[in-house]
């Protein structure tokens, strides 16, 4: 009895909950009706094309026709297991990003230390620095693949001749060259707007801390050591996510420079799903290379979240 | 009466429910995918027709029936279709002044004009896609190929040999547009290929009597020559290997491709020992300082012993009055000595056995299946193609060569050095074979590995045994993708 009771009562408090969620939307209906255009391109820009994407990820599509595949993972095998182009773009990546968050960061900090250290130009140098930022990246491969030309007239060429006479380098020809001349373009593009953030998160440690610091007797380093970079962590873990994310992203620069030459030694996932998208009709497996970035992107994330999430916090 | 609010769990869930039925709506049919066979019917065309009508004549009281036989020309049915036409203003009133002349004759057709830049594959995809591509377009030849598989372009073939206009093409052009079971998905409208582009004034300085007509007459007037400049604002160069009539650019990979031999059968590589020997000859060049690297083969416009890009700054055909041989540079350019005399030689072959595969880049026209008359829209292409009066226009503004012979378009440039090179080229070059499967490789892949073996980083044996093993999942991916 009391069972078939309690039933109805869950059932009646169902009921006026769903009465008073149609209200509470009645209500608030002018609002709603604000952020529906909104929301709808969201929906149709946004979340149509990736479920769109998703479903064809399981497919063969080409633009034109959905076929049914044998193995309905065979996109996703094919890529994980059989594609070697796949691969190498993964590794490809994996390069740029330990040199660009690396040796990219590092410099920002570096740079960031500076300029906060400095009483006098601080606004200047941080426009200086940023500008790269507001140049268009089609522009900036451009001017660097005239300047890492492989001919021994090429400027960066002429200099080494000049000199340490040395002969000419197929820089952006030059498999093991290749991604790390792409990194230091990206790093350069990149330092200006690190550094601004880097600088954000200094500002935001209280001199307090060094003070004492300092009326300990502790040196430059030591207060860079326990207070600066601990203090800082909230601010690495945005740049690590952020240049992680960032740089497998990465597209208009090999797109540029080398179109993924030489023999795929530039290539990087993004610009490896729009070739097979776009130039090879094959979106079907262009979208099961997506997925898996994304994928890939997601986990790795969350890994590096847990990793800074485990770490002291300081107030 | 107490109310609740929406609290931010419900609304999520509101919103994920009707994202999940949006998306459901929205979500693609997956089909077995349905090969239509596309049969052309041709349909009679009734221009006039004979009646035979009885009537009545009232004679002199007496009812006579006299069989009275009358004419009768039905209305021809309207016709319209779009082209897309390349945003030139010289193009643009080339291709007014044909659909013009073509709308005299055939009053019944409406043509639309849709000027565009001739489109990449990232424009082709989604008008396709969407059905909103112009009823013809102008497009490469191999993106004829990679659509025509799809089944989104019509093959041609059939209208071009019941209207017997194949012959009004050069054979080898009309056959190095063929896919493999005889399909042709573009139109052949203009192509090019190579020529050698000589320096009389240098030639004679070194001694050397008359262009190069073969590999070893070629190197020993390298070795004659003086090195250029190493300042490339100063460098002269004695040969160029243009690729086009207008333009001089050298594409060593091109060359390559197009001399060593087929690489491809259908099913698999073929063209392991003649690219091995086209690798090492020209790799010759460089080691002995005749050529530079190749590693801007992507810049179009390419600076080398072979290059002469300062000829292709000026030597435009239609900017460029008087005879092809007795020019004078025009701009910027200035020889340090009177010149330029250039001759203009057929390319010779790199292997005296080995067939020259020539057509470098074809153009032409491509019909999308929405198209709702793909046979009309023929009609007005041929006729813009073959036209003695419009053809010329593939000449001119085009600087291209005309894929059609020159008896059928003539224009007074045809018969110019440049030209005759061209034409003699085109003729006896051998066909390339065009598949769709080998595009990515082609494009994306190999080069960094032939300009390896070129720069000596790799034998090109290396160089082939690693185009075969990166190839040969790829295309057997790509031919599970057809």
């Amino acid at each position: 009895m009391s069972v078939i009771r309690g039933t109805q009562s869950n059932k009646k408090r169902v009921e006026i909950r769903k009465k008073t969620l149609w209200r509470s939307i009645w209500k608030e209906r002018f609002t709603y009706l604000i952020i529906a255009p909104a929301f709808l391109s969201y929906l149709i820009f946004f979340f149509y094309p990736i479920g769109f994407a998703f479903v064809t990820s399981f497919t063969r599509f080409d633009a034109f026709q959905i076929q049914a595949l044998p193995n309905i993972f065979d996109n996703y095998h094919r890529a994980i297991v059989r594609d070697p182009l796949a691969k190498t773009s993964l590794l490809n990546v994996f390069k740029y990003v330990v040199i660009t968050l690396g040796v990219g960061q590092s410099c920002a900090l570096i740079l960031a230390l500076a300029l906060n250290s400095l009483k006098r130009g601080t606004a200047f140098y941080r426009t200086v620095y940023y500008f790269p930022m507001i140049t268009s990246v089609v522009t900036i491969a451009t001017i660097f693949r005239w300047l890492f030309g492989s001919d021994p007239s090429a400027p960066i060429n002429t200099i080494l001749r000049l000199l340490f006479d040395m002969e000419p380098i197929r820089w952006l020809w030059e498999s093991k060259l290749v991604i790390p001349i792409i990194a230091v373009i990206a790093i350069w593009c990149g330092l200006g707007f690190n550094t601004i953030i880097w600088m954000a998160g200094l500002k935001a440690i209280p001199p307090e801390y060094y003070e004492v610091a300092r009326i300990d007797g502790a040196s430059n380093w030591r207060q860079f050591w326990s207070i600066t970079l601990p203090l800082l962590k909230p601010v690495m873990l945005f740049q690590v996510v952020m240049g992680f994310i960032g740089g497998m992203k990465e597209f208009g620069l090999p797109f540029v420079l080398t179109q993924g030459g030489p023999a795929g030694a530039s290539t990087t996932p993004v610009l490896l799903v729009y070739q097979y998208g776009f130039q090879n009709l094959q979106m079907g497996y262009a979208s099961a290379l997506a997925f898996l970035l994304a994928f890939l992107l997601i986990i790795a994330s969350l890994v590096q979240f847990r990793i800074y999430g485990k770490s002291e916090a300081y107030d | 009466m107490s109310e609740r609010k929406l609290s931010r769990r419900d609304f999520l869930r509101l919103a994920g429910v009707a994202a999940g039925a949006a998306l459901a709506a929205c979500q693609p049919q997956v089909v077995t995918q349905i090969v239509k066979e596309t049969q052309i019917v041709k349909e009679t065309e009734v221009v006039e027709k004979t009646v035979k009508e009885t009537v009545v004549v009232e004679k002199e009281g007496a009812t006579q029936i006299v069989e009275v036989e009358k004419v009768i020309t039905p209305t021809p049915r309207p016709v319209s279709f779009s082209m897309q036409v390349d945003a030139n203003e010289k193009v643009i009133a080339a291709h007014q002044a044909a659909i013009a002349s073509y709308q005299e004759m055939n009053p019944n057709v409406t043509i639309e004009v849709i000027t565009e830049p001739m489109p990449g594959m990232d424009q082709i995809i989604p008008w396709l896609a969407a059905g909103t591509a112009p009823d013809c377009f102008r497009g490469a030849l191999n993106q004829g190929a990679i659509f025509g598989t799809k089944n989104v372009i019509f093959d041609m073939a059939d209208y071009a040999k019941s209207m017997g206009v194949v012959d009004k093409f050069y054979e080898s052009v009309w056959k190095g547009y063929e896919f493999k079971d005889g399909q042709h998905w573009v139109l052949p409208s203009d192509t090019n290929t190579f020529a050698l582009w000589s320096n009389p004034v240098m030639l004679e300085k070194a001694g050397i009597a008359a262009p190069p007509t073969n590999w070893t007459e070629f190197l020993d007037a390298c070795a004659k020559l003086a090195k250029p400049d190493p300042d490339p604002e100063k460098a002269e160069y004695a040969f160029g290997i243009p690729t086009t009539i207008g333009w001089t650019s050298f594409f060593m990979y091109w060359w390559i491709f197009r001399e060593g031999s087929e690489w491809y059968d259908g099913k698999n590589f073929i063209f392991q020992e003649a690219l091995a020997k086209a690798i090492t000859k020209l790799r010759l060049l460089i080691t002995e300082g005749y050529l530079p690297h190749m590693d801007n083969w992507q810049d179009f416009w390419y600076k080398g012993r072979l290059a002469m890009e300062e000829y292709g700054q000026w030597v435009i055909p239609g900017d460029v009055p008087g005879p092809w041989n007795d020019n004078k540079p025009q701009g910027k350019w200035e020889a340090p000595y009177e010149r330029p005399y250039f001759t203009v030689t057929p390319l010779f072959k790199l292997e005296d056995d080995i067939p020259n595969y020539s057509i470098l880049a074809g153009f032409g026209y491509m019909m999308p299946k929405s198209n709702d008359e793909p046979e009309e829209t023929f009609k007005f292409l041929i006729y813009q193609i073959t036209d003695p009066e419009h053809g010329k226009m593939w000449v001119l503004p085009y600087n291209q060569l005309p894929a059609v012979k020159k008896e059928v378009v003539t224009h007074e440039y045809l018969d110019t050095p440049i030209y005759q090179a061209f034409t003699t080229q085109i003729q006896t070059a051998k066909p390339f074979s065009v598949y769709p499967e080998i595009t990515q490789l082609v494009d994306q892949v190999w080069p960094g590995l032939i300009l390896d073996a070129l720069a000596g980083k790799k034998t090109p044996e290396q160089a082939i045994a690693e185009m075969v093993e990166i190839g040969t999942p790829i295309i057997q991916e790509a031919q599970s993708n057809r």
